[in-house]
């Protein structure tokens, strides 16, 4: 049924938080994305020409990187970029066949690949580009928020997070609640002041990006080379350490 | 973007198809086709196999075509299905239509009242075929209140030029048929033009950098090519192996 879900009192609203500022753009979250996946509930996630000239494939987890500002005010902001698993998916309801649907117990939007046609009206629909077309199995998959490891229970507790999560060496990716607005996620988004990507267009994203942080940290000013009637010998060490 | 060339086939197809019908359809409520008992059913044919054409040309981008069946289910929420439903329940009265014409003649209450009801359908599908593109909220150049007339002054130009060109062949040239079609091609024309105009608004994809405090990329080229026009053709390289590198790493299609 691709209508969405009535959502369910005190359901979860289960989605990622990805910080801007401390994202490095090292691609470990689409690799082990890539990793876990393509043995996971999508599986297998198919590369084509990966050494050719226009390597094409599979993948749930896309790094884009910006430059941004002139001169002073200049930065690489790191892009990661994945399903938004929204609360109003446009992806799901423009899907004629019912493969696609939302859940209503935590709001993960996922593919049934049994009965997708492969129209890929949803890729059209998706203004994240989060939908991605296995050209080999003929039907669309995407990011499942690793359904099969957060309520896998032959994993540790600790390890139940999406692999783009555990894997960031930087922590710039959060897993959580963010329905519920006691939640560490959901702390952190009113703290840093997280947005979500594009809300004019209706979409209600659950994930959120945590914005840059001021590019620029006030140094010191240097240190003066001593001058005046001080030590003749104190003078000279500081010339020569000076050089 | 680029759509399939096999939805291309399908929207120009079933214009034709979908249009000539609602033309034959109205055109026969109103007692303005002569009464050959076999032009309207040969025509009701044509205008069938293009809307034919047109749906399995459809199937063809399809990655599992065998499943097609399975898209007229969710008519609830989606206009692709929508769009097959609207475009199967034309076959029905448009056949019984063009037999009820050869049977009872084109006088018969029964014969003309099934020219509206054909009619209507053909233009809710292509109707339906429109409300696709112009749903998609993240493609502006469809998400707009052009799309869907257009799609109605397309279909009703190409089915009176497919008319017109029967008809000609059948009983020779008609006048009033060749001046609706000339008059749905500037209609057309005027869609299209009105269409180029519109586009013109800021791109979109500016808003969530704006949202981040951050500059459009575009004034940071532009500051490039003043200041220094010296490293213009380094900056293009630099440029130009970045955007390589970053495609290999994204993927990006």
């Amino acid at each position: 049924m691709t209508s969405l879900p009535q959502p369910l009192p005190g359901a979860k609203k289960l989605g990622l938080v990805i910080d801007l500022d401390t994202c490095v753009g090292c691609h470990a979250c689409a690799v082990n994305c890539k990793e876990w996946n393509t043995g996971g509930h999508y599986a297998p996630l198919p590369d084509h020409e990966p050494y050719g000239k226009n390597p094409d494939g599979v993948w749930f987890n896309r790094i884009h990187s910006y430059e941004a500002g002139c001169g002073s005010e200049s930065r690489t902001v790191n892009f990661p970029r994945s399903c938004l698993h929204c609360d109003e998916p446009q992806c799901v309801t423009v899907c004629p066949t019912g493969a696609s649907y939302k859940r209503a117990e935590d709001g993960i939007v996922l593919v049934n690949t049994d009965i997708c046609i492969g129209c890929k009206l949803c890729s059209w629909a998706c203004p994240y580009g989060a939908r991605e077309f296995d050209d080999d199995a003929g039907v669309m998959k995407k990011c499942t928020l690793c359904i099969d490891r957060i309520y896998n229970e032959a994993l540790p507790e600790a390890e139940r997070e999406p692999a783009c999560v555990a894997t960031c060496p930087s922590r710039a990716r959060h897993f959580g609640d963010l329905g519920d607005p006691n939640s560490k996620v959901s702390q952190l988004v009113a703290e840093r002041g997280g947005i979500s990507l594009m809300p004019e267009l209706g979409y209600a994203p659950v994930n959120r990006y945590l914005p840059p942080r001021k590019a620029t940290i006030a140094a010191k000013p240097l240190e003066q080379r001593a001058t005046g009637a001080s030590n003749a010998l104190l003078r000279m060490i500081d010339k020569v350490l000076s050089r | 973007m680029t759509p399939a060339t096999s939805v291309l086939l399908l929207t120009t197809l079933t214009g034709f198809g979908y249009g000539l019908i609602a033309w034959l359809g109205t055109l026969a409520a109103l007692g303005f086709l002569p009464p050959a008992p076999l032009f309207l059913p040969v025509a009701v044919v044509v205008g069938l196999g293009f809307a034919n054409a047109g749906l399995t040309a459809s199937m063809l981008h399809l990655g599992h075509p065998e499943r097609a069946w399975r898209a007229f289910s969710q008519w609830r929420s989606s206009w692709l299905a929508r769009e097959g439903v609207a475009a199967l329940s034309t076959f029905p009265p448009a056949i019984a239509f063009a037999t009820l014409w050869w049977v009872l003649g084109p006088d018969a209450p029964a014969t003309r009242t099934l020219g509206v009801v054909t009619a209507v359908l053909s233009l809710v599908t292509v109707g339906c075929t429109a409300m696709i593109y112009a749903s998609l909220k993240p493609i502006r150049q469809w998400h707009n209140p052009h799309t869907a007339p257009d799609y109605l002054i397309f279909a009703v130009f190409s089915g009176a030029v497919l008319l017109a060109a029967i008809w000609a062949l059948w009983f020779g040239a008609a006048q009033g048929l060749a001046i609706a079609a000339l008059i749905a091609a500037v209609a057309g024309g005027s869609a299209k033009f009105a269409i180029g105009t519109s586009l013109t608004d800021r791109s979109r994809s500016s808003l969530w950098r704006r949202r981040l405090g951050l500059p459009p990329s575009v004034q940071c080229a532009r500051l490039t090519a003043r200041t220094s026009p010296k490293t213009t053709s380094f900056a293009r390289w630099a440029t130009r192996s970045r955007a390589s590198t970053r495609s290999n790493y994204a993927g990006s299609r």
